[in-house]
């Protein structure tokens, strides 16, 4: 009898240290992978995924995501260790009742020096709010500006790396490195671009890296982030063969839409490759032009963009 | 009784005093929902609450209806209102997809208050074609001026119905738990304060879109609950202020703020809290004068004492001791409430404390001194402390006692 009850006593305890090794999807979704290299599992509002293992939002989406008592807010499809994110999110240090009420006694107190402040040090308390929206730009800080095609997913064979010209003497030097600084390559190139060859390198699937490219001392270029990710599991994320839209329509058609699917997954550089593909096969067509070229405005290459519309046949 | 004549006074200063406009709507309890409740969050899994966009599609909510339906949710309230007839044959397969279960629930609004103050004419915000049909309830808060949304009124009587029409809360309730709603019926309350428990992190939230998404499967997540369907952005930075209200919860609590929590929450709040039978309940007015009156007439006693001891530093004592115990009073309401859910009304209390020292210093200076009566009734003080002995060594010649000895420096005055 004894050990009956042991034994469910066990489970139970099991079952309530598995219920706190998970965390749970509130609201929207995401992508899970339980271990390197696995292939991603979609997660959605009432699903659990457990601690170990990474993963990201869809595109630009977000998820609300609970665990022990708090909830929190993921943004972006960069790849992220659950435990980490968990770990930044919970900082608990937990007070009682009472030490939650003296502590709102002694803000209550801090609130009332802080009028006096604001007009003694008005300068202090000018960085929180203003008025207006940001505008877009070049990001300041870098002379060397890298194509965002050559970021997000790309597939593992040959990826052509490129970068516009910058004023100044000698090669520029390619560095690829990974989330912990680690570097992984560093190449001198004498032109704008580089073929890599990632399946050679020791790079791992579903980890994320960024290259960046120098010349001389000074003249940088920002960081792009990227990860390796087979094209079978591209295939698998944008496929449309379901879609009533996408059986209806022409062959054209379908690989505008497929072009799309893929910026959505950020397989830019497939995208980039698909848009080609169709110019190649059509160079007259308008939309195909069309699409391609605010392709390249979304991807902040306005050159290429202007050239495409310039260059289109009357 | 100065408490009671001054409470008979109620003078509208408001227009003079902006700050009494920003403390109309305020409730010492609201510091204990914004500042002082738990951050933890308790996950509740009886409701989940989906968002049908805006504007909801009819089409759309029928589709969601089909899929939520056939996910087993026992009890499905839609908080949107069908107020009139769009086209026949979507509205005919929507009222078909209602139909497939019995627990549906619509939203109404109760208007038109007759003279009597008690009873609606009409239920209206639901057209007949799906109202004849389908449960409804009833979405209208207790709002005064588009102020905070404390209060619910469980059941109101409409002359058009025969039956007394439930709140749109109530009714999902009942068809959950009837129980519960039983429960909450035997309080025979016309209206109830709401006791929220949290805000919409407490409950799953599904998008329309995923509901739909063939590549969801939302079962185990759908299965034997209450689903809410209305109006609720699920990005953390898109929400529009539409069905968006101001509640006890609000980060801040007076002053400028924006709405806080959309309809459908508060709707699921008080599904809650009849659920769980979490009501919050205040004393009668009887408890609370007894209560006043032992806390002022210990007030009185208190400074009295101090004031026929120590009567110079009488104000600067008593002073400090008001702050203190508007503290202790704060704390004592707070955590009742936080605790218990029971709200005391702590004004009297407050102005009890207030006005004692100046009702001991004009009774013993003024009142007393006037009536001979008075002066003849006797103090009894609490022995004097005893003076400590002194040796008296071979040098030193005795002291004769001082005609004042054993004497308080009021009884001192008295004398004179």
């Amino acid at each position: 009898m004894r050990t009956i009850a042991f034994s469910i006593f066990c489970l139970f305890l099991q079952l309530g240290l598995a219920a706190q090794n998970e965390v749970t999807v509130l609201s929207g979704k995401l992508f899970y992978y339980p271990q390197a290299g696995s292939n991603p599992i979609l997660k959605y509002a009432g699903t659990q995924l457990e601690l170990k293992g990474k993963f990201r939002c869809k595109g630009s989406e977000s998820a609300k995501l609970f665990y022990n008592g708090h909830y929190f807010w993921v943004t972006g499809s960069k790849l992220r260790n659950v435990q980490d994110v968990v770990n930044a999110a919970v900082k608990t240090n937990e007070m009682s009742f009472t030490g939650r009420f003296f502590n709102f006694l002694t803000e209550s107190v801090k609130e009332g020096e802080n009028t006096e402040n604001v007009k003694k040090y008005h300068r202090k308390y000018m960085n929180k709010s203003s008025g207006g929206v940001k505008g877009f730009g070049p990001k300041p800080g870098y002379e060397i500006t890298p194509l965002f095609i050559n970021s997000g997913k790309l597939p593992p064979e040959n990826v052509i790396f490129k970068w516009r010209n910058t004023t100044g003497e000698g090669p520029y030097t390619f560095h690829l490195f990974s989330q912990e600084d680690k570097m992984a390559a560093t190449l001198l190139v004498r032109d704008t671009a580089i073929t890599l060859d990632l399946d050679q390198l020791a790079l791992n699937l579903d980890e994320e890296y960024f290259w960046n490219v120098t010349r001389g001392e000074s003249a940088k270029s920002e960081s792009l982030p990227f990860e390796i990710c087979p094209n079978s599991v591209v295939e698998r994320q944008t496929d449309l063969s379901h879609e009533t839209a996408f059986q209806k329509a022409d062959h054209t058609e379908q690989q505008l839409m497929l072009a799309y699917m893929l910026e959505e997954e950020h397989c830019f550089y497939a995208a980039n490759n698909t848009y080609a593909r169709m110019i190649a096969d059509d160079a007259d067509n308008a939309l195909v032009r069309k699409m391609y070229a605010s392709f390249f405005a979304r991807m902040d290459m306005l050159p290429e963009a202007i050239s495409l519309l310039s260059n289109a046949p009357k | 009784m100065l408490i009671g004549l001054l409470d008979l006074i109620r003078i509208n200063f408001h227009f003079l005093n902006p700050f009494n406009e920003t403390i109309r709507d305020y409730e010492i309890t609201d510091i204990v929902y914004s500042r002082l409740r738990d951050k933890k969050v308790k996950k509740d899994d009886r409701i989940v609450l989906v968002n049908a966009g805006f504007p909801p599609s009819r089409d759309t909510i029928r589709m969601i209806l089909d899929r939520i339906i056939d996910d087993g949710a026992k009890v499905i309230a839609l908080d949107i209102t069908f107020e009139e007839r769009k086209n026949f044959k979507i509205d005919s397969m929507l009222l078909q997809s209602m139909g497939r279960i019995e627990n549906v629930v619509l939203a109404n609004k109760v208007s038109g208050l007759e003279e009597d103050g008690i009873t609606f004419k009409f239920q209206e915000a639901c057209d007949t074609f799906f109202a004849n049909h389908i449960t409804t309830g009833f979405i209208n808060f207790i709002d005064h001026d588009s102020s905070t949304i404390r209060y619910f009124s469980p059941r109101e009587k409409v002359e058009e119905s025969e039956e007394v029409c439930m709140a749109f809360a109530v009714r999902t309730a009942s068809l959950y738990e009837p129980a519960a709603v039983e429960r909450l019926f035997k309080r025979n309350k016309d209206f109830e304060e709401i006791y929220y428990t949290g805000d919409e992190n407490q409950f799953t939230l599904l998008d329309f879109k995923d509901i739909l998404d063939v590549n969801q499967n939302h079962k185990t997540t759908l299965a034997d609950k209450i689903v809410l369907i209305g109006f609720h952005p699920t990005s953390p930075t898109i929400r529009p202020v539409i069905d968006k209200h101001y509640t006890p919860l609000n980060p801040l609590y007076t002053g400028h703020n924006s709405q806080d929590m959309y309809g459908m929450v508060i709707h699921a709040n008080i599904i809650l809290m009849i659920l769980d039978n979490t009501y919050i309940y205040e004393f009668p007015f009887w408890i609370n004068l007894l209560l006043t009156s032992v806390f002022c007439y210990f007030n009185v006693h208190l400074f009295y004492q101090i004031f026929r001891r120590v009567s110079l530093p009488f104000q600067f004592i008593t002073r400090f001791l008001q702050l203190g115990e508007i503290i202790l009073l704060f704390f004592i309401v707070a955590i009742l409430f936080h605790y218990y859910r029971i709200k005391m009304d702590m004004a009297y209390w407050i102005s009890a404390l207030l006005l004692t020292f100046d009702a001991v210093k004009f009774y013993d200076n003024g009142i007393r001194k006037r009536f001979k009566i008075l002066i003849n009734i006797p103090y009894t003080l609490p022995p004097a402390p005893k003076r400590i002995k002194r040796v008296e060594t071979a040098n030193e010649t005795p002291k004769e006692p001082s005609p004042d000895a054993g004497t308080t420096p009021a009884q001192q005055s008295d004398s004179k």
